[in-house]
């Protein structure tokens, strides 16, 4: 376990007024961010006294790393996040992706770094003022990218031995433009005369040998005034070396062995000529010869011409051994990194680096996390070496997977900001075994601000089996609706969720609704909800309710009355509702056609009678309204007798 | 067929196409109303003509250096944009999650964005989910059932449907000048009349026994007794209103909720249609009613975007050109569509 390291602790200062007497709290919130506020009740020292003051209580919100929401980190997200799941669905589909695809991956993964530098180096060139914070971005994305490659090269590509170091080389020429930037120096010099003149000449056909670019070191050296009157053969001799310098080419099929032979009889000649004194009368040709010569002298002399110890790492390999593979390209670091100072000196990059040079899979994924800042580029290259079945299961102590942590770690990092939280989906849902169990835990904690996000995530639920949390969205909806008594709308998500309990609970509260004011709050609902009404025996029971309301209004009063009779007798509606039910009996019974014969009138009757004898529906009744009921239940009671005697007569 | 892909860093729930003064100008400027975001906007971009250049396959693709959206100006808004529409060729309406509406005018002068006017706390509860503009009228529907009809120099609103629809309305759209056509979460279409002296709605047809949310509504541009809607289900559902209340006829387009529908404006035997499954489809019928309640299949479905991995929240069409807007903060120009 790492002790804490105090000198890379970072400290804010909170400024409030209540501080000066008060002992600062603070509490984690969700994602890299922190509440802190003066507490009233511990005090600063023994002796303050309490502050009794009017000073307004602040909370104070204190948040770090929130690069991931600048425009260019959200174009990153946001593209990556297709390549990331583009190389899940692969690995889904063929249980492995190759080594084209995933090198496709890697390129797409490194193409959109490299659209992002050139975003923030327009932003950067753009912009009037010096913008620090633009230049540390530029500095890490394209730090981001230097690894990435190098890391594509040794790990994915894992070419055949003899053509890393031709791809090494590719890469120190596209990373480290030095060669290119005295070359420009030298033709843009106007005061010199030719370029051959330059100060910065001889140092330019230098670098451009020591990253192996001899063609261009050849057209270099037709521009020195020596060249061009063909008077002195060194000039002649250097050249033929450099023309037949033996290139390997996987593409031709030439095999190792025979690069190998054509090589060292080439170095040989180097070696013959720089001794047999070709090149005496010229001394810097000189110099350029002992560098073709793979000189290790050389190296010490030319140190200023390197930026780095990697790249004069793959300088001196490209000119002593071509041919080395991957594996044996550590046993020469040491040499070099003293030369530039030791394990010492040494910065974040170049340990980074060197573990890649190591081959040494997990301590770069380490190194990165310490030293990055961020987790994307940790994150997705663990994801695709664990394809090349290259990261190690386990470095954790709880013992879970490397990639598994790093995902987490990454969402974590995101989900500081609302808008990501898609995002976050997608990376948990292909994090291993615990996705369902990270995604359930994810799903719960996103605010539903609206009912349209609330859709979304339930889709997004559905699709992955967790049923649970869609019934406890639903769930959250619908308590929000019933808070602003939007009953429809709590009606709806019971349906949803098929929650037919919650839909009782409603459908009671519509129908006590209308008992009290005598219209129904959400008819455009009820009215339309076909089969859903079978869901709850109340809802059931107030569809049929607004039938009969319907079909009053339309006047079938027989089949109203008939409707009105069957939900009596079938003792499904709910007691406290009699009353309105019988009540409604009313204007049937007042009518001039018998609605109701004998049998059915004393079925009513009876539900008087019942109702009568259950006092408890009274209970809750003030005096006036128990005065207005027993009035009403008197003049019912009256028109069924009189419906009765009708009934017997006719 | 050209297409240009963007990064905006921006969630974009809204997009669409400036008008242009005659139907047969290219609309070269669009606006972007953005959601869920920390400081949320609207924003204008240009976008350039779109060449096609001929690339070593042989196939022609879009010149991205020229046709990229460029950002032209932006104005704060306090709140997600849920609806957003342009009102005439300057002024933008835009429906926001606080349940104020805020009317934004494009200087075309000075390339400059700014908030005229705006009505606060129209809808408390929930926001605002769509806004229809027929000038001096705008609409706004919200998630608490409400409507209100506002006049363009009022501060009071004209006419309010308080809580009229017992669910969230999804999308508002003008029929003629004094009707409205709304969806909801339980899948029923709604007219209104805003002259009407009740709060209730004139008609209400039901497209599916399952209470399948409609999430969005369109008028055919010459026939208007057709509405086409999108359904969370997938489905494109046609109603003729002259008819009784039964759906026409209902197409499973896509797999997943449907955002946002569009009739071509000139050729209106086009549908287009984007969705929560991230891709953009287009119908090509000729709408004969008698055919399509036979279930006769004259309609062809093709699709302009394949599914990008995350949802389409909004589409607009102008001529040939269309915009579509990703959850994946992407913004697609695409050519040639019809």
């Amino acid at each position: 376990m790492e002790e804490p390291d105090s000198d890379n602790a970072n400290e804010i200062v909170v400024y409030d007024p209540l501080m000066e007497h008060h002992a600062l709290h603070a509490h984690w919130q969700s994602g890299h961010s922190l509440m802190a506020f003066a507490s009233t009740d511990t005090l600063a020292s023994v002796d303050q006294p309490r502050d009794v003051s009017q000073h307004p209580i602040y909370l104070h919100e204190i948040h770090w790393n929130r690069e991931m929401h600048s425009p260019v980190a959200r174009k990153l997200v946001n593209e990556s996040r297709l390549v990331f799941v583009g190389v899940q669905q692969q690995a889904e589909i063929s249980g492995k992706p190759t080594k084209s695809q995933l090198l496709k991956f890697s390129r797409n993964y490194r193409s959109i770094l490299q659209s992002c530098f050139m975003e923030l180096r327009q932003k950067f060139e753009g912009s009037e003022e010096f913008d620090e914070e633009l230049e540390k971005q530029m500095q890490l994305y394209s730090m981001m990218e230097l690894i990435w490659s190098l890391c594509e090269i040794l790990f994915i590509e894992n070419s055949p031995d003899g053509t890393v170091l031709i791809q090494l080389v590719e890469w120190c020429k596209w990373h480290f433009p030095v060669a290119d930037d005295y070359v420009r120096l030298c033709y843009n010099a106007d005061d010199y005369g030719s370029p051959a003149q330059h100060p910065n000449y001889w140092p330019a056909i230098y670098t451009l040998a020591l990253q192996g670019r001899t063609s261009e070191v050849r057209e270099m050296l037709k521009l020195h005034p020596a060249f061009q009157t063909q008077e002195h053969d060194p000039f002649a001799s250097i050249d033929e070396l450099l023309r037949k310098m033996p290139i390997f080419s996987y593409h031709q099929s030439q095999s190792t062995n025979e690069f190998e032979m054509k090589w060292r009889h080439w170095h040989d000649e180097c070696v013959k000529r720089f001794y047999g004194g070709d090149f005496d009368t010229m001394p810097n040709l000189k110099t350029l010869s002992r560098i073709l010569c793979g000189d290790e002298g050389i190296i010490q002399e030319l140190t200023e011409l390197y930026g780095s110890w990697y790249q004069m790492l793959i300088s001196y390999l490209y000119f002593k051994n071509p041919t080395i593979s991957v594996s044996e390209l550590h046993y020469h670091t040491k040499a070099f990194i003293d030369i530039f100072g030791g394990q010492s000196e040494l910065g974040p990059l170049d340990r980074i680096l060197l573990a890649a040079f190591k081959f040494d899979v997990s301590q770069v994924i380490r190194e990165c996390c310490k030293h990055l800042g961020t987790w994307w580029l940790p994150t997705h290259l663990a994801d695709l070496l664990h394809y090349c079945d290259l990261v190690p299961l386990s470095i954790t102590e709880s013992g879970t997977n490397v990639r598994e942590h790093l995902i987490v770690e990454y969402t974590s990092s995101l989900s500081n900001f609302d808008s990501f939280w898609p995002v976050v989906v997608d990376y948990l849902s292909f994090c291993g075994s615990l996705s369902n169990h990270y995604l359930g835990l994810f799903v719960q904690r996103i605010p539903l601000s609206s009912e349209k996000k609330a859709a979304k995530v339930i889709r997004i639920c559905e699709k992955r089996g967790l049923l649970k949390e869609v019934e406890s969205i639903c769930r959250q909806m619908k308590m929000k609706s019933m808070q602003h008594n939007r009953l429809g709308t709590a009606l709806s998500w019971c349906i949803k969720a098929n929650d037919s309990s919650f839909a009782m609970i409603i459908a009671d509260k519509m129908l006590k609704e209308y008992a009290r004011t005598g219209l129904f709050s959400n008819i455009d609902l009820i009215d339309y909800l076909g089969s859903s009404v079978l869901m709850s025996e109340s809802l059931t029971f107030l569809g049929k309710y607004r039938d009969f309301h319907k079909l009053y209004a339309a006047e079938k009063f027989k089949d109203a009355g008939q409707l009105l009779l069957n939900l009596l007798m079938s003792r499904k509606a709910p007691l406290d509702f009699w009353p309105s039910l019988l009540m409604d009996c009313l204007p049937l019974l007042e009518r001039n056609n018998l609605i109701y014969d004998v049998e059915e009138t004393t079925g009513l009757l009876a539900c008087l009678n019942v109702l009568d004898q259950k006092q408890k529906i009274f209970d809750s009744m003030t005096e006036i309204e128990r005065e207005n009921q027993e009035k009403k239940m008197k003049h019912l009671r009256l028109a069924l007798t009189n419906n009765l005697a009708k009934a017997i007569v006719s | 067929m050209a297409e240009c892909l963007t990064y905006v860093s921006q969630k974009i729930h809204k997009i669409r196409w400036k008008p242009t003064s005659t139907t047969i100008q290219k609309s070269e400027t669009f606006a972007t109303g953005s959601y869920e975001d920390l400081a949320n906007s609207i924003t204008i971009w240009g976008v350039g003509h779109m060449t096609g250049v001929v690339n070593q396959d042989k196939f022609e693709v879009a010149d991205l250096e020229n046709s990229q959206p460029r950002r032209q100006c932006c104005c704060k808004i306090p709140g997600d944009v849920n609806g957003m529409e342009f009102a005439n060729s300057e002024i933008i309406v835009a429906g926001l999650s606080s349940g104020a509406i805020y009317l934004v005018r494009l200087e075309s002068q000075s390339q400059e964005l700014n908030v005229q006017f705006n009505w606060e706390n129209l809808h408390p509860y929930g926001g605002s989910t769509d806004i229809a503009a027929n000038l001096p009228e705008i609409v706004s529907v919200g998630e608490d059932g409400s409507i209100h009809v506002m006049r363009i120099d009022s501060k009071r609103p004209l006419r309010t449907f308080a809580h009229s629809d017992s669910c969230p309305i999804t999308q508002v759209q003008y029929l003629n000048t004094h009707e409205l056509c709304t969806t909801n979460t339980v899948g029923q279409l709604r007219i209104w009349d805003v002259r009407s002296p009740t709060d209730a709605s004139t008609r209400v047809m039901s497209s599916s026994e399952t209470l399948v949310a409609l999430r969005c509504v369109d008028q055919h541009p010459t026939q208007s007794y057709i509405l086409a809607s999108g359904g969370s289900d997938g489905c494109v559902t046609l109603f003729d209103i002259r008819k009784e209340c039964s759906p026409l006829t209902k197409l499973q387009i896509h797999d997943e909720d449907i955002w946002e529908l569009r009739f071509h404006r000139t050729s209106p035997s086009y549908i287009f249609s984007c969705s929560e499954d991230g891709s953009v489809r287009r119908l090509n019928s000729s709408f004969e009613m008698k055919a399509l309640s036979l279930g006769g299949s004259n309609i062809d479905v093709s699709e302009l975007v394949p599914k990008c991995g995350s949802s389409m929240n909004s589409l607009d069409v102008s001529g040939t050109r269309m915009l579509c807007a990703t959850d994946a903060e992407s913004v697609y120009v695409i050519d040639d569509v019809i």
